[in-house]
Formats: structure tokens, C-alpha cells, sequence
């Protein structure tokens, strides 16, 4: 995967890119019409980059040179909307690793330290929490019954229980099933990742969810400049653009880099158990090979990657 | 050659009508531009102007989408009798409800297009170009039909009405196949269309067997009433010829058809009651209210009313042959279909979530703007082409060319002859 | 002088090799198919096991009682059966003493804390309790038992919780009753 500077420090690089320029050129010859339709809401500010936007192709089918100029364009985007300079990078999935995450029931204590983590991490406006506690009564695994907007001086409280939810990154998911554009798949570490550049917004993803883990950008995501995490990826944590949808992604910025999920760090309690299905010795198949663990709705069939234990 | 007079005096007869044909037609552009100028604010900011939330996520406008496929389906109940039957007829105004078909799926995917997040992107899903997930999404699956649908009837229709025009009469067999594939097409879109829900197994109001059925039924029944309406409508503001007999058999569809629909609304009504638990939380919500949500309730228990109203005048006979109560029977299925397929279905799969959180929608001002503005592209759409479709047929618009007369070996008073027979 | 110096030389040499480096003796024969792991030493922590500072050797009264100025007046652990010198030991009071009289470093508590949980200590040198600070697939360095628990007073206290998603402005939260049939006794 060539960086911005590898490019950069090609001898012909001069040539490359007034090569990739006279293309571009060519294709906005081609497109006059599109041209001028094309509204500063969706594309970035200058011409150029609107028309780029525009016939930016799905991620699979990008040649390196492509993904390398789409990176180089969201950080000009945010540069433009946000006033903040980005650095986003392209993390491909790891060989030999599939991720898994399993949550400790019994030590969650609905902090919410997670979600609030996960909200800065990975740049969500104030409506997006990808990451959702649901208190839950004791003796009762009722979803209906459950309250995710509790406000409690305290928690937890007396004759509730706290379950974390957020995207089950289903081996059979339903949502990839759905999408008409396929923006959506599983990659091969088992993430289920979403090309924010070429999903049209159906949200037949988000019908489809058994789980409601999936979130729609109803409007542009107010993000506070001061505040944007600058280390962004392209299937994670980079500012999204308007009327697409988004969803957990088990920080695959941090996750393909080795690092823990932001909502793991955060976790007070050490409620939260994540690592490589794929390694025998690792602490999540220890857990479930020695707990009694469970998934929501398994019944589904989706094959959800987050379980369930409790020491109790 | 033909070609070009053909558009030429369709578009000349387009511009030709009475006070009332203008007055429409202005009428109409002005709801379009109250609808685009909503429309023009929804692509500005976002989806955000609506009432839709991550909670609902689809709302009117998919309502409405759903409703519209069921009556673009619903054309083939006269293409049926009109072909199959030999009906000659339903064969003089099967072309209206091709046009009402149309119509239909144009309103249908105008719906979708309002309703996408991204529109700029719509391109993705032309295959090759973009990625197209079929045969695994049901919404791929739900392009290719309607589109084809789309196709298919405006096919027929101007293959139908460019061969009139010129005078030619057609033969059947030239265009059969097509009207078979038709027919078949029709009710596959709206099979499709209840497919894309009931495909969602993490919502159980919609994850039932029995939804495509109930689609077809309702479609079956809304559609004919709307058809009803129109061809009356066309006979009484146009003078266009339309046999009673026709209308007849389109009563009697709807009738079976109505009474179908209310029977598996009793059908879901006992399966989600008679012993209720988690997975009848949609119904319940929609028909009782769930911990005091309830703002479907009056719409759904209304709708109910109104096909239970329609249906009664439909079986009674003294009833249904007062013109007044016949029509009014006719709008109330439309309207009663309307709510329990469009709102009643689509809302209620979302609430409560998968997850059990509750959060209830009703459209706003800029989504019935919107929709008002794309019913009334629609009814502008099906004016114009049934104006011009009717012209051609009561041969009022005929290729003027002397060499095509002499071809046809057709006189003026042959001409006029047939006319008076199909009067 | 020689039996502090052989005292020294004998609690010396174990907490070297098992001072907050790669896991020996007990831990290591406890669960040796235990994947490797580091605990994180506590060493932003004020040193508190300077206590020879004060405390001289052989000083310390051996009976029970609630003691006063800088120690923890309240025992919130094990009923009423523990007291300081349960995990303390007396007579090496920079030390913590297992229940078979070993000393160990303040960084391995958790040898202690095995000796009656030990379920939840299988757990832990296995990764299904406690925290992994490290990354998935670095150097497995997990927090100590007292890193979540003070050994004093283990529970964990409740705390104010972070707010909730922010609920799009029209929209309405349901208020909801438990149903009447999930608590028989309370109907």
C-alpha cells in the first residue's frame, strides 16, 4: 500500500500526475452537464474534486493510484468543512486473524465509559452512537422492556442489568444480503465495513438489521473542529458525508494496526473481551470455550461475532 | 419518418384542450413546483427535514411506493380479460389502464428516488458500470422488474397507439408474447415489492408468509377501484367511449378481490392476538397502541372501517347499483388500501426496533409537499399520455399523409364509419 | 544481624525473580497452559511499601484490632475474618504474604487474591476477567487484580453514568411498564 509520500518521492512523479490530471480533465470534458448540477453539499468544494467524487469507483475495484488520490480527497474535504487537517490512511484486513469480541454481562456496570470512547474515536455527531446500554430488569431478557436512554445518578442500579450493544459483525449478515450496491460486505477479518463513498443511502441495510446496529446521516455530521480525531481511515473513523449510512466497525483503524477497540480501552470494568478468533491462546477463545456464553438472537441464523457471558 | 409526425401531433394535441384541460394542467404544475421547491430543500440539508429517524427509517415516501406498485400492478386485471377472455370491450380501454401502469410505476420510483439518502449515486446501481447485488438484494431484484415493467408497458402501449396512429390495424400475434410476459411481470413486481419486506427476518410484522399474498389481494382491489374511477372520469369529462360492461367486470374483480383482502386481515389479526407475545409488538402497536404510543391506531382502525363500508355496498345489491354509493365504495377502497398498506404497513415493522426502542412518525410538511408534487407529476403523466392515447384511438390523430392513406385504402367515410360502431 | 541478613537473602532472591517481570514460581505452576502474560506494575503509584520506614523489623502487634493514622481503618473484605496482617506480612512488612507464608511483591497480589477466588483467577490469567492493556496481538500485559479492586474494600463503588444518545428533537421516549407477569410476587 503506497503512502501519499511514496508517490511523492517517485522520480516521474511530476508525469503521474499531470497524467492523472489530463484524465480527470478528460472526464469532466465528457460530463459537462454533470458539471454543473453538481452541488457543494455533496461533492467536495472545487470542480475537480466534485467530479472526482462523483465517479469515484467501489473500493474493490480502485487501482492503489485511485485509493491513494480518494484518501488525498477526504482530507481535503474535512480540510474544507471541518477547518481540520486529517490524516486518513487505507487499512487493509490482517492475514490470519478474524475478530471476535465478547462482553462480560456480569461486570458491566452501564457507565457508558464505551460509548462516549467510541464517539470520540471514531468522529460521531451527536445522534450516532454506535455503540447503545441497554438497561435491562433482572430475571428478564426482554428487549422491549429495556431502556437505552437511562439517566440514573447512579449505576448501576438495584434489579437492572446493563447489555452493550453495537454492530454483532454477523458471519451471515443480513445487511450485505440487502444492500443493492453492494457497499457493504464482510472483509476477511471478519469486519463487516461500509464504502461511505458508495452507498446511496437506501437504508434497506438498516430494515434488514436484526439488531438496529446500523445508523443513517440524515443531515452533514456536525463535528466540533477541536475535537475531530485526526487519525482516520478509510473504512472507519473519517468524516462521513451526508445521507450515507455508518455503523461500528470494530475500529478498524486501531484493530488492522493491532490495537485494541477504543470501547475496550475505555471499559472501566474490563467487561469487554476482544482478539483474534483465529488464535487458540487468545483471551476471547478462552471465554468462549469456558464460559457459558450467548448471542442476540442467534435463532436469526445471522452468526453474530459479539457474545455474551456472565460469571454468575 | 412516421415517427417524427407521430410526436409531432401528439405533441400538438397535448397543447390543444378546453378551459378545464388548462386549468388542470396549470393546477398540476403548480403542486410540481410547490413539490420541487420542498424537494430542492430535502437535497440541501439532507433527510433531516423529514420526520424519518434512525428508528423509522422508511416512511411516507416508501409508503407510498409500496401503495403505487399494487396499483401498477393491478393494470393487469384489464389486461387479462382484455386478451385471455377475448373481451373486445375491456380491449377498447385496456390501453388506459397501461397508461395508469405507467403512470404508476413512474410515481413508484420517484418515491425511491425522493427517498435515497444519495440520488447523485443512483448510478451504482447500473450493473457493470456500478455494482448491481443481484440476485441477492430484493431491491436489485425490485429495479429490474419495475424497470422492466416500465419498459414493457410503455412498449405495448406505443407499439399499440404508433401502429393506430398510422392506421394499421395490428395483429395479435405480432405483440401476444409480450402482453403474456406482461401479465406475468405484473404480478411479479408486486411480489417482489412484499418480498423486500418479508426477506427481514429480524422484523416480525413484516417476516410473514402471507405478506405477498395480502399485497396481491389489496393490489387487486385498489387497483381495479382506481381504475374505476378513471375510466368513468375519461367517459363523463371526455366523452371517451367506455362499455358498462367493462366497469362491470372490473367491480366484480374488486369485489373478490376486496373480500380476499379483508379475510387475511383477519387471518393476521388472529395469529398476532389470539396469543400475543414479543413478535406481535408491531401489530399491537398498530392496532392498540404500545405503552402509549398509538398514533396509527385511528388511521389503521379507520382504513379497516372504510373497506369493511366498501365491501358491504360492493355485496349488497340495491347498494351497489346507486351510482353514488358504487363510486363512493370505489374511493374508499382506494383510500382504505392506501393507509393499510402504504402507513400501516411500513411504519408498525419499525416500531418498536429490533431492539425494543419505540419512537413513533407521522410525515411532515416537506414530505407531503414532496408527495403531493410526485402524485401530481403522475396525474400531469397519465393526462398527457391518455389525451393523446384517446385521440389516437378515436382517431382523431392520424398520420396525414396522402400516400399513407392510399396504403391503408381507407376513405374519409370508412373512416368515420368505424367510429360511429365503436361509439 | 546475620538472621536479617539471611532473612533478606531468602525474600530477596524469589521477589527479584518474580518482581514485576514474566510470571514464576507459584503463578507460573498454577496454570502453566495459561497464555504468558505481564501485569502492569503500579509504579505511578505512591510506593506505600516503604513501610519500613516506620515499621522496624519484629515490631509489628500481631493482634487484631482497627488501627489508626495512615492505615486503612476499614476492612470491607471477607466478612469480618480478615485483618491487615492476613495479607500483610508481619514480620516483612514491605511484603505481602500468601496463605503458605510465601512473600510476595506488591505487584503480585493477585497470588493472594487466588487463594480464595480461585475460579475468577483462572479467569484472569486466562483473559476472561480483568483488563488487557496491551494490543490484541502485542505482549499480553493485563492490570492486577488491585488495579479495579481495592483489597480493602473490593466492590466496586456505583458512579454516575455518561450520558445517553441524544434523542432527535420531535420524537418522543415512551415511558415503560414492567409487565405485570414478570414478577409474580410483586403483582
Amino acid at each position: 500500500m503506497t503512502s501519499k509520500k511514496d508517490i511523492k518521492n517517485k522520480p516521474d512523479a511530476i508525469d503521474y500526475y499531470r497524467r492523472a490530471f489530463l484524465k480527470r480533465l478528460g472526464i469532466t470534458a465528457a460530463a459537462t452537464v454533470g458539471a454543473t448540477s453538481a452541488h457543494a453539499a455533496w461533492g467536495g468544494k472545487t470542480l475537480g474534486d466534485a467530479f472526482a467524487d462523483f465517479f469515484q469507483q467501489h473500493y474493490q475495484r480502485m487501482s492503489a493510484q485511485e485509493l491513494q488520490e480518494t484518501l488525498n480527497r477526504i482530507e481535503r474535504k474535512a480540510q474544507q468543512q471541518y477547518g481540520v487537517e486529517i490524516s486518513c490512511t487505507d487499512t487493509p484486513p490482517l492475514e490470519g486473524v478474524v475478530f471476535g469480541y465478547a462482553i462480560n454481562v456480569s461486570k458491566c456496570k452501564g457507565y457508558r465509559d464505551c460509548v462516549e470512547a467510541c464517539a470520540i474515536e471514531n468522529n460521531l455527531p451527536a445522534d450516532i452512537r454506535y455503540i447503545h446500554v441497554l438497561e435491562m430488569n433482572e430475571g428478564s431478557t426482554s428487549l422491549e422492556l429495556a431502556d437505552r436512554y437511562y439517566e440514573h445518578e447512579m449505576v448501576p442500579v438495584e434489579g437492572k442489568y446493563y447489555l452493550p450493544v453495537q454492530c454483532m459483525q454477523c458471519d451471515n449478515p443480513p445487511c450485505v444480503r440487502a444492500c443493492p450496491v453492494e457497499a457493504t460486505w464482510m472483509d476477511s477479518d471478519g469486519i463487516v465495513v461500509v464504502d461511505y463513498d458508495w452507498c446511496i443511502g437506501c437504508r434497506y441495510c438498516m430494515a434488514a438489521c436484526p439488531y438496529a446496529a446500523r445508523f443513517f446521516n440524515w443531515t452533514r455530521p456536525k463535528l466540533v473542529s477541536e475535537r475531530i480525531n485526526k487519525n482516520t481511515n478509510y473504512f472507519g473513523n473519517r468524516p462521513r458525508p451526508v445521507g450515507v449510512v455508518e455503523k461500528c466497525h470494530f475500529c478498524t483503524q486501531r484493530t488492522r494496526m493491532g490495537r485494541q477497540p477504543a470501547c475496550q480501552e475505555a471499559c472501566p470494568t474490563g467487561a469487554r473481551i476482544f482478539g483474534n478468533l483465529l488464535d487458540p491462546n487468545s483471551e476471547i477463545r478462552y471465554v468462549l470455550e469456558n464460559k457459558a456464553v450467548y448471542r442476540l438472537k442467534e435463532d436469526l441464523g445471522t452468526e453474530p461475532k459479539f457474545w455474551y457471558f456472565s460469571d454468575r | 419518418m412516421a415517427l417524427l409526425l407521430f410526436f409531432r401531433d401528439v405533441f400538438r394535441e397535448l397543447f390543444r384542450g378546453s378551459l378545464l384541460y388548462w386549468g388542470w394542467i396549470v393546477f398540476l404544475w403548480a403542486i410540481i413546483a410547490m413539490g420541487g421547491w420542498s424537494y430542492i430543500g430535502q437535497l440541501n440539508n439532507g433527510l433531516v427535514v423529514t420526520n424519518m429517524s434512525n428508528q423509522v427509517s422508511w416512511g411516507f415516501y416508501i409508503s407510498n411506493f409500496t401503495f403505487l406498485v399494487g396499483v401498477a400492478a393491478a393494470a393487469v386485471m384489464l389486461v387479462i380479460p382484455a386478451y385471455i377472455f377475448d373481451r373486445k370491450d375491456i380491449r377498447d380501454v385496456v390501453l388506459l389502464g397501461d397508461t395508469m401502469a405507467v403512470t404508476a410505476v413512474m410515481m413508484a420510483m420517484l418515491f425511491v428516488i425522493v427517498d435515497i439518502g444519495r440520488p447523485d449515486r443512483i448510478w451504482h446501481m447500473i450493473p457493470i458500470i456500478g455494482r448491481f447485488n443481484f440476485p441477492a438484494s430484493l431491491l436489485a431484484w425490485d429495479v429490474i422488474v419495475l424497470s422492466g415493467y416500465l419498459l414493457l408497458n410503455l412498449g405495448i402501449s406505443f407499439y399499440l397507439l404508433f401502429n393506430h396512429y398510422q392506421g394499421r390495424d395490428v395483429k395479435l400475434k405480432a405483440y401476444l408474447p409480450f402482453i403474456m410476459l406482461a401479465i406475468f411481470w405484473a404480478i411479479s413486481i408486486h411480489t417482489v415489492t412484499a418480498f423486500l419486506y418479508s426477506a427481514n427476518t429480524g422484523r416480525p410484522f413484516w417476516h410473514d408468509a402471507l405478506l405477498a399474498p395480502r399485497f396481491i389481494a389489496s393490489a387487486f382491489c385498489s387497483g381495479p377501484a382506481l381504475a374505476i374511477i378513471i375510466l368513468q372520469l375519461v367517459r363523463k369529462l371526455v366523452g371517451y367511449p367506455v362499455r358498462q360492461s367493462a366497469i362491470d367486470t372490473l367491480r366484480v374483480t374488486m369485489t373478490v378481490a376486496l373480500q380476499i383482502t379483508l379475510f387475511f386481515v383477519i387471518a393476521e389479526l388472529f395469529t398476532d392476538f389470539y396469543f400475543e407475545g414479543a413478535h406481535s409488538a408491531s401489530a399491537h402497536y398498530l392496532f392498540f397502541g404500545l405503552h402509549g404510543a398509538a398514533k396509527l391506531t385511528p388511521w389503521i382502525w379507520s382504513a379497516l372501517a372504510l373497506l369493511v363500508i366498501a365491501v358491504t355496498i360492493l355485496m349488497i345489491h340495491s347498494l351497489r347499483r346507486n351510482p353514488v354509493l358504487f363510486n363512493i365504495a370505489c374511493v374508499l377502497t382506494v383510500i382504505g388500501v392506501w393507509i393499510e398498506k402504504g402507513m400501516g404497513l411500513v411504519i408498525p415493522g419499525y416500531i418498536p426496533t429490533p431492539l425494543g426502542e419505540i419512537f413513533e412518525y407521522l410525515p411532515n410538511a416537506t414530505e407531503i409537499r414532496i408527495s403531493l408534487g410526485i402524485l401530481a407529476i403522475g396525474l400531469l403523466t397519465f393526462t398527457l399520455l391518455a389525451k393523446a392515447g384517446m385521440a389516437i384511438e378515436r382517431r382523431q390523430l392520424r398520420l396525414r399523409d396522402d400516400i399513407e392513406e392510399e396504403l391503408a385504402g381507407l376513405t374519409d367515410d370508412e373512416e368515420n364509419e368505424s367510429a360511429e360502431k365503436l361509439a | 544481624m546475620l538472621r536479617l541478613l539471611s532473612v533478606i537473602i531468602a525474600v530477596a532472591i524469589p521477589c527479584i525473580l518474580v518482581a514485576g517481570e514474566a510470571d514464576s514460581g507459584q503463578a507460573a505452576q498454577r496454570y502453566p497452559e495459561a497464555p504468558a502474560f505481564t501485569v502492569q506494575p503500579r509504579n505511578e503509584q505512591p510506593k506505600f511499601n516503604d513501610c519500613s520506614r516506620c515499621h522496624e523489623e519484629g515490631d509489628t502487634d500481631p493482634e487484631p484490632r482497627r488501627l489508626k493514622t495512615r492505615h486503612v481503618r476499614e476492612i470491607d473484605h471477607g466478612g469480618n475474618r480478615f485483618w491487615c496482617l492476613t495479607c500483610h506480612d508481619g514480620d516483612n512488612i514491605d511484603f505481602l504474604r500468601t496463605s503458605s507464608n510465601e512473600n510476595i511483591d506488591f505487584d503480585q497480589s493477585y497470588l493472594i487474591c487466588g487463594t480464595c477466588h480461585a475460579d475468577r483467577q483462572k479467569d484472569w490469567y486466562f483473559g476472561g476477567h480483568g483488563k488487557r492493556v496491551s494490543g490484541w496481538q502485542d505482549e499480553r500485559v493485563i492490570l492486577a487484580c488491585t488495579e479495579c479492586h481495592d483489597p480493602h474494600k473490593p466492590a466496586v463503588e456505583p458512579r454516575p453514568p455518561k450520558p445517553h444518545t441524544a434523542i432527535r428533537i420531535g420524537l418522543e421516549r415512551q415511558e415503560h411498564q414492567p409487565p405485570a407477569t414478570s414478577q409474580v410476587w410483586n403483582r
